[in-house]
């Protein structure tokens, strides 16, 4: 059987002119908060009409917190929300109406892909599990991206993106060496996810188009965490050893970490991976005496004697600009950047001629800018073709020209408040 | 009648060329569903993990790294020397029957652009480069680490201690992102049946879909967020890793109830009471040493998978840290974990596939190769006889 999926681009993106290599695709993205709204962004970069299916009875979480204009809550927002779910369409269905689930599963049959982060279990209650909808449409591809874990008695647990990162051991790693943890102060396991999520999509894609067969896609944020901890995997299954907090020291790398700069917690990045490096580095600190001192006479020692090794380069790192002091090293061939902030990252010259973050306009914050693609292709290139939709925006259009309702049936279903 | 692929990427071909985390992740990605993966590596001594361990009982041995088994699983190994003129000759040769070509390097000069030119201009290939800072851009030509990415990308900022250096992430984390996000693009070319140049730059990845979100709040605020340790000190609290008997847990309630549902587990303490306990974010930002060390003094009796499983069944996300051991322990995750027999190192636990799949599931179809280990036949399936194999090998070519 060959795949029947269409290869004309899908109505609501033909609308804003687009052409991506994915504008073929049509997905029905339930993925909320921050996780579950990546995989769907990945695919929407490439030009993929994705459908943010959503509902004012049960806000998704990216949809609240502190206003930025303004004092009352304001579902049109939150700065995650507008990156995260930029380049989608929003449908707003409440899914608790007796014809909520008939409403998407009639929207799943015209659909190739579905995303959902819901509580495990929740779907299945709307009647909307994979069999559901692979009943109505066999060659689905479907991807589950709960916190935890979809079965078991484990699927119950309620975790964020944090706690994640806890139980995977990744913040067990995070500290100066030999003290308590501080944890990876960042939502890792939630980009980190919607990216792995997007990985298996892609690959079942590419089988269905092979063999007309869809399948189901089950990760979680736990899950993904750890093929990136596979090298302290590693060292406890062959050493028995269990990896903790290493300061900045890593296999392989001496001198390697941060070094102070002139100005107010101003930090330098430098990471030395071998002998001719260590050699510019020690041109670069004007001190050549260096290269001939046993304590530091190769990687194996200088990673012994790190700790005086940091002294001397921080001494001389002190006294100097950051920006300075990374081009005299990178001029001696060394591995060196600065420590930039948000702001100096939205600022940074190399950033803004790397399209980083791109201006889009909004109707509640005006002017805004959000992060752009981080792929660059010759061919296709995928990026920022539309802000993040009001919420229920795309509503009518798509219950009109995808699912062919008329003005009059669109009316009672939002009279009978089933579009909530 | 569909036809029936055990594997999604059955018939994909993929050269990974360069030593980093990166391109081997990116790779492994592929190769677990199915890709035949072509490493190539240098003669003398191969790829860089070889050196890298660990290894088991600390002794060093190439065909032993730990980390090295765990990225090129499913892969196969052919040695070439892309220095000189004959080695990318016959990388030319092998990535002409290949679809797909992963390079990586330390900056965004390649020694071998011209062999990558050539690829590209003979025939239609996903050639996918990564770099620390990209190909383009103002600091394009910078020699970069993860270390380096890391901190260009904005990470550095969030981790460590008040007036303490900013400490880098463990692992080389970065090299794994990028390497999923070399994945995707790869991915769609490859549906898409489409040749196409790829320029994945390790910073992009840290200062955009890993990082990027703050840039609103920026503009709008002023807000930069920094380093506080072990907790966030804005924001609702808690929101911060605490002690317990046996080691930490992490705490952090989004919403009021779950807060308000930990003191009921606590018992609803005397002190919980204090009037100035009650906006959650001026705790955060007034109080929360004071009220950091009420809740530990309730944790030190307790040990963390007691209080895990009484905030769960109290609906209180907090959870605790696991070692990597204790992780590695929990019978509930073991499919998670994957059990590969390799010559050298027999029945070694690997962390496993970041998903299932019904139909096209990943797996473990062959061990990580030998330095070298099929060369012969792949030089062979381009026609070159055996005895010129044997001459390229004396010559140390490949």
């Amino acid at each position: 059987m060959v795949d029947r999926s269409r290869t004309a681009t899908r109505e609501l993106v033909a609308d804003f002119g687009v052409d991506g290599a994915l504008s073929w695709l049509r997905v029905v993205d339930f993925g909320w908060a921050w996780a579950g709204a990546t995989c769907g962004q990945v695919l929407a970069d490439f030009g993929a009409e994705v459908i943010k299916v959503e509902s004012r009875t049960r806000l998704d979480p990216m949809r609240q917190g502190r206003p930025l204009v303004g004092k009352d809550p304001d579902p049109e927002q939150n700065p995650i929300c507008h990156n995260v779910n930029r380049n989608k369409f929003s449908f707003s269905v409440d899914l608790k109406h007796p014809e909520g689930p008939g409403l998407v599963r009639s929207l799943v049959a015209e659909a190739d892909v579905v995303i959902e982060n819901m509580t495990p279990g929740a779907l299945a209650r709307l009647g909307l599990a994979y069999e559901d909808l692979a009943a109505v449409n066999p060659q689905l591809i479907m991807v589950s991206l709960p916190a935890v874990t979809s079965e078991g008695p484990l699927a119950r647990t309620r975790a964020y993106a944090p706690t994640v990162s806890g139980l995977s051991g990744l913040d067990s790693l995070v500290g100066y060496e030999g003290e308590e943890p501080l944890g990876f102060q960042q939502a890792l396991p939630d980009p980190n996810v919607g990216l792995h999520a997007a990985v298996g999509v892609l690959a079942a894609l590419r089988h269905r188009k092979l063999t007309g067969a869809g399948q189901y896609i089950q990760t979680s944020q736990l899950r993904a965490m750890l093929p990136l901890l596979g090298e302290a995997v590693a060292e406890y299954a062959l050493t028995g050893r269990v990896p903790g907090t290493k300061g900045n020291q890593r296999r392989g790398y001496a001198p390697h970490g941060t070094y102070p700069a002139v100005g107010d917690d101003k930090w330098v990045t430098i990471a030395v991976s071998g002998d001719t490096e260590w050699r510019g580095l020690c041109r670069a600190l004007g001190r050549p005496e260096l290269v001939d001192d046993p304590r530091f006479a190769d990687g194996y020692e200088r990673s012994l004697n790190h700790a005086e090794l940091d002294q001397e380069i921080a001494a001389w790192t002190r006294t100097r600009d950051g920006m300075e002091l990374v081009e005299t090293l990178q001029a001696h061939g060394v591995a060196a950047a600065p420590c930039l902030d948000t702001g100096e990252r939205f600022l940074h010259a190399h950033f803004q001629d790397r399209e980083a973050y791109v201006p889009v306009e909004h109707p509640v914050l005006g002017n805004e800018f959000i992060y752009g693609a981080p792929w660059k292709l010759r061919d296709s290139q995928p990026g920022v073709w539309k802000r993040v939709p009001l919420l229920g925006e795309d509503t009518d259009a798509i219950l009109r020209r995808i699912l062919g309702l008329s003005d009059a049936e669109v009316a009672r279903l939002r009279e009978a408040s089933a579009l909530q | 009648m569909a036809t029936v692929l055990a594997d999604a990427l059955e018939d994909v071909t993929v050269i990974e060329l360069g030593d980093s985390i990166a391109s081997a992740y990116a790779s492994k990605l592929l190769a677990d569903l199915g890709a035949d993966v072509i490493k190539v590596e240098k003669p003398l001594g191969g790829d860089f993990s070889r050196r890298l361990g660990p290894f088991p009982n600390d002794d060093p041995h190439p065909e032993k790294s730990g980390l090295f088994l765990y990225l090129n699983t499913n892969k196969r190994s052919l040695t070439l020397d892309v220095e000189t003129e004959s080695g990318r000759r016959l990388l030319e040769q092998v990535a002409a029957r290949a679809g797909v070509v992963i390079a990586s390097a330390q900056s965004g000069t390649f020694e071998y652009e011209s062999v990558l030119a050539d690829l590209a201009a003979r025939r239609e290939m996903v050639i996918a480069t990564i770099t620390p800072f990209g190909r383009t851009g103002r600091d394009a030509g910078h020699r970069g680490q993860a270390a380096n990415t890391a901190a260009l990308g904005g990470i550095c900022g969030y981790l460590g201690a008040t007036g303490r250096p900013l400490l880098v992430p463990p692992l080389e984390l970065g090299e794994y992102e990028t390497g999923v996000n070399v994945a995707i693009a790869v991915l769609v070319c490859v549906l898409t049946e489409s040749g196409n140049r790829i320029d994945i730059s390790e910073a992009d990845c840290w200062a955009t879909v890993q990082n990027g979100m703050g840039v609103i709040e920026f503009i709008f605020g002023g807000r930069v967020f920094a380093r506080m340790g072990r907790g966030v000190k804005s924001g609702p609290y808690p929101n911060t890793i605490l002690k317990c008997k046996d080691g930490y847990m992490r705490l952090i309630a989004m919403q009021r109830a779950e807060w308000e549902r930990f003191l009921q587990v606590m018992g609803n303490p005397e002190w919980a009471n204090d009037p100035r306990f009650t906006d959650r974010v001026t705790m955060n930002e007034k109080y929360s040493d004071e009220l950091d060390a009420h809740i530990e003094e309730w944790m030190k009796e307790r040990e963390k998978d007691d209080i895990f499983e009484l905030c769960q069944a109290n609906a209180v996300p907090f959870a605790p840290i696991y070692t990597i051991e204790e992780v590695m322990q929990r019978p509930e995750w073991r499919e998670w974990f994957v059990t590969v027999d390799h010559p050298e190192v027999p029945g070694t636990l690997q962390a496993g596939f970041p998903y299932s799949m019904t139909l096209t599931p990943p797996r473990v179809r062959r061990p990580a190769p030998r330095l070298g280990e099929h060369t012969t036949e792949i030089l062979r399936s381009v026609g070159i006889e055996t005895d010129a194999v044997a001459s390229l090998r004396s010559q140390l070519i490949v």
